[in-house]
């Protein structure tokens, strides 16, 4: 049944989404301390890479906040199940060639379908806490959960209709020629913008509103659930941007003319990194939606282009 | 109801148990299925518990935690609940011979006992009944409690002393003005002198919303047919009476009660002063805290109706373990499907042609009993409205049903859809004629 290999390979895994979600946070930080207008040089020592550990450990010395009259039991496993979720989610990026997890062939819908209960523990996050603000970052997790997961579900079906294929190996292999980006750049703006609302960055973080709802559903969260939630959701903002490296941009692969003079798992990582990088940027730069203008940005605006663009794709697939 | 009364655990219980399912999926090799029974279930049970706590009003957490409060249950107990201990018998029947201080250490003990819900410290402070601080313990705290205790309850005895030299016993009857509220109020002073001929007192019964109803033996009330509920006659008589008194204050919904009673009640029950005249919780508290005493099964019965989580949650955990254990194991030892290589790995696609083929009765069916569930549970928890007369009359004369334009005689011609409300619609149709002046009103209407 189940070999050490296997053990490992899930090992390597966690691995990965520690490494990846540290990075996660470093590049978060440089993001702000440049759009605060601060060099990077006035961070502490080695350009700051040792900032994201020391708050960690800092956060970890914190006391684990107990909630008077909270649900318990939703509000403590809130940050546990949210990991594991994303840990599960992570073993289906392909890093490299042969460098995947485990290779399902409905690997595409089970990204879409497990990262549903992300959201999810946001809600009981949020309605365990038991607040006011709590219940409205309820609702409003409840309410972004349909407007990504549709949109997002619409606009990942342009690679797998190039593709033929729900398998993110094939569908990365399939794009040796050419990325989907230059095929379907209306479908990549689409997953970018979907993405963004999916990890819940500053453009879209309405359930964890900071100016308005205090935080939200992390509102009361302090010490290692604190950071075991952000640590989740860093994780769950690289997942989105590696899936989008892999659907769009080519995967491991290296540019296409140049050819791959270095190793496919390293522009697998400056792919997914530069993406990432992008949507952080923009969650500094743009200004945050209310929760009106988001959710008719996703119903009204995007998913009629999703839909127009699914029709582009056909029309791309029948005739070049 | 028997396991929760959340709304949104419900909701997410049902949720856990359908992406479960999925598990099973995964064992049969099934991916594909696996995955739409986790998407599919997420979005609709989620969709589905927000319109339940829309709807139905989830209290939520601080409910649970209120009930877990009262319930005395320890620590990270939301998933536990266990019978509470029966509370031992408070005080001794061979205690001093000075009736009216044991009778208001008594009273102030439970006072305390009511809002700090414990009743380790109401035997503390009947240990201290007759004013001797004994401290029990060599912990440090423990006899700082006590002794402040203690103070306090030799402070109350000070006042209703003093009080009761004051008010000339003659003038505390038992108030018989307002019988519905207050009839057959105990009354301190007068319990006093009688106090110790009241240890004496048999057991009676008497309704929890009527106290003037006693009996000696159990049964149902006359008045209300609730059962009767027991009382200490001996030990207990004063302090089941101002429990019963506050309880039926909070249940009239009467808080400053006491400013209607006889001045001579008040003068026997210094902590009944500020009990009544505190807010609503504090009342229910000490209701809640006195059927607790009295009857702890009842009481357990009641909080469990009200609590988030019951005692049933254990069997059914069990119960689910032991199913989902056989599910898996049946899973793993039969041979479901000879996987034939021959078979093509496109499972989506063979999932579809069987969905629209063989099993459509079955899957069609389906989709009409959960759109019937759907329909049904919105009917149940529909809230009836009461809209006004009035309000209803021009509801009807300003929409277009009663707005032929070709009728010659008067006569409105309903649309089909209202036919069933037909009467209504003629009533209105009348009264809306008799209110305007002429016939044509109905086509300026229309």
């Amino acid at each position: 049944m189940m070999s050490w290999t296997e053990v490992l390979n899930a090992l390597a895994v966690l691995g990965a989404v520690l490494v990846v979600a540290y990075f996660t946070a470093y590049l978060d930080l440089c993001l702000a301390t440049r759009a605060a207008g601060v060099s990077l040089t006035s961070l502490p020592k080695p350009l700051g890479i040792l900032q994201p550990l020391c708050i960690t450990f800092n956060l970890l010395t914190k006391r684990d906040n107990r909630l008077a009259r909270a649900d318990h039991l939703l509000f403590r496993t809130a940050p546990i199940v949210a990991f594991v979720t994303i840990l599960m989610v992570f073993g289906i990026i392909p890093w490299g060639q042969a460098l995947i997890g485990r290779d399902l062939n409905v690997g595409l819908f089970f990204f879409l379908a497990i990262l549903g209960p992300v959201t999810i523990t946001l809600m009981n996050a949020a309605w365990g806490q038991n607040s006011k603000n709590g219940v409205l970052a309820t609702f409003r997790a409840g309410a972004i959960l349909f407007s990504y997961e549709i949109t997002i579900g619409f606009a990942i079906i342009g690679p797998v209709m190039e593709a033929q294929s729900l398998s993110l190996e094939k569908i990365v292999a399939a794009q040796h020629s050419i990325w989907y980006i230059v095929l379907q750049p209306l479908g990549f703006a689409i997953y970018l913008v979907a993405a963004l609302m999916m990890s819940f960055r500053p453009p879209f973080d309405i359930p964890l509103a900071g100016s308005e709802l205090a935080g939200g559903a992390l509102a009361e969260y302090s010490g290692g659930r604190f950071v075991l939630y952000k640590l989740a959701l860093n994780a769950l903002a690289f997942l989105l941007a590696a899936i989008g490296v892999a659907l769009f941009l080519g995967g491991w692969q290296g540019l296409p003319l140049i050819g791959p003079f270095l190793p496919d798992w390293l522009w697998f990582l400056l792919k997914s990194f530069g993406l990432l990088a992008l949507m952080l940027w923009c969650g500094y730069q743009l200004p945050r939606l209310r929760v009106d203008q988001m959710l008719a940005l996703a119903w009204k605006i995007l998913l009629p282009l999703a839909l127009l663009n699914i029709v582009l794709v056909g029309i791309v697939a029948l005739f070049v | 109801m028997t396991l929760t009364m959340s709304m949104y655990r419900a909701g997410l219980s049902l949720m856990l148990c359908l992406v479960a399912m999925a598990g099973l999926f995964v064992l049969l090799e099934a991916d594909m299925l696996a995955v739409i029974q986790v998407m599919m279930n997420v979005g609709g049970m989620l969709v589905m518990t927000l319109f339940m706590v829309m709807l139905m009003q989830d209290p939520g957490g601080e409910m649970m935690w209120d009930m877990k409060r009262k319930m005395q249950m320890p620590g990270f107990a939301a998933l536990s609940m266990f019978m509470p201990p029966k509370p031992k018998e408070v005080a001794s029947k061979n205690s001093s011979p000075d009736s009216l201080n044991q009778m208001v250490a008594q009273n102030g003990a439970k006072m305390k006992m009511t809002q700090t819900n414990k009743s380790e410290e109401m035997k503390m402070a009947a240990q201290n009944q007759d004013g001797m601080i004994k401290p029990s313990s060599s912990d440090p705290h423990r006899r700082l409690r006590e002794i402040q205790q203690a103070m306090a309850v030799m402070q109350q005895q000070l006042v209703a002393l003093e009080e009761e030299l004051d008010q000339p016993p003659t003038a505390t009857g038992s108030g018989n003005m307002d019988g519905m509220h207050h009839s057959n109020q105990p009354n301190m002073s007068s319990q006093g002198q009688s106090g110790s001929s009241a240890q004496t007192q048999p057991t009676f019964y008497t309704c929890p919303m009527h106290p003037e109803v006693r009996s000696d033996k159990p049964g149902r009330c006359p008045k209300c047919g609730m059962d009767l509920v027991p009382v200490e006659g001996s030990d207990s008589s004063s302090g089941s009476g101002s429990d019963e008194h506050s309880g039926h204050q909070t249940m009239s919904g009467m808080r400053q009660a006491s400013s209607s009673d006889g001045s001579g009640s008040m003068a026997g029950m210094p902590g009944m002063i500020s009990g009544a005249g505190g807010d609503g919780s504090m009342n229910m508290d000490m209701t809640v805290a006195s059927m607790q005493k009295r009857d702890p099964k009842g009481y357990y019965k009641m909080m469990e109706g009200m609590a988030m989580s019951t005692g049933q949650l254990k069997l059914a955990g069990i119960f689910s373990v032991i199913t989902g254990l056989v599910l898996v194991f049946l899973i793993a030892r039969v041979a479901w499907l000879p996987k034939s290589p021959a078979l093509d790995l496109d499972g989506p696609t063979r999932v579809g042609d069987l969905l629209l083929s063989d099993y459509m009765m079955a899957f069609e069916g389906a989709a009409l009993l959960i759109l019937a569930g759907i329909v049904g549970a919105v009917v149940l928890a529909r809230r009836e409205r009461n809209r006004p007369q009035k309000k209803k009359q021009s509801r009807i004369a300003s929409t277009n049903l009663v707005a032929p334009k070709h009728t010659q005689d008067n006569t409105p011609a309903l649309s089909k859809p209202y036919l069933q409300n037909f009467r209504v619609v003629q009533k209105a149709v009348a009264s809306y004629k008799a209110a305007s002046p002429s016939g044509t009103t109905t086509q300026e209407v229309g």
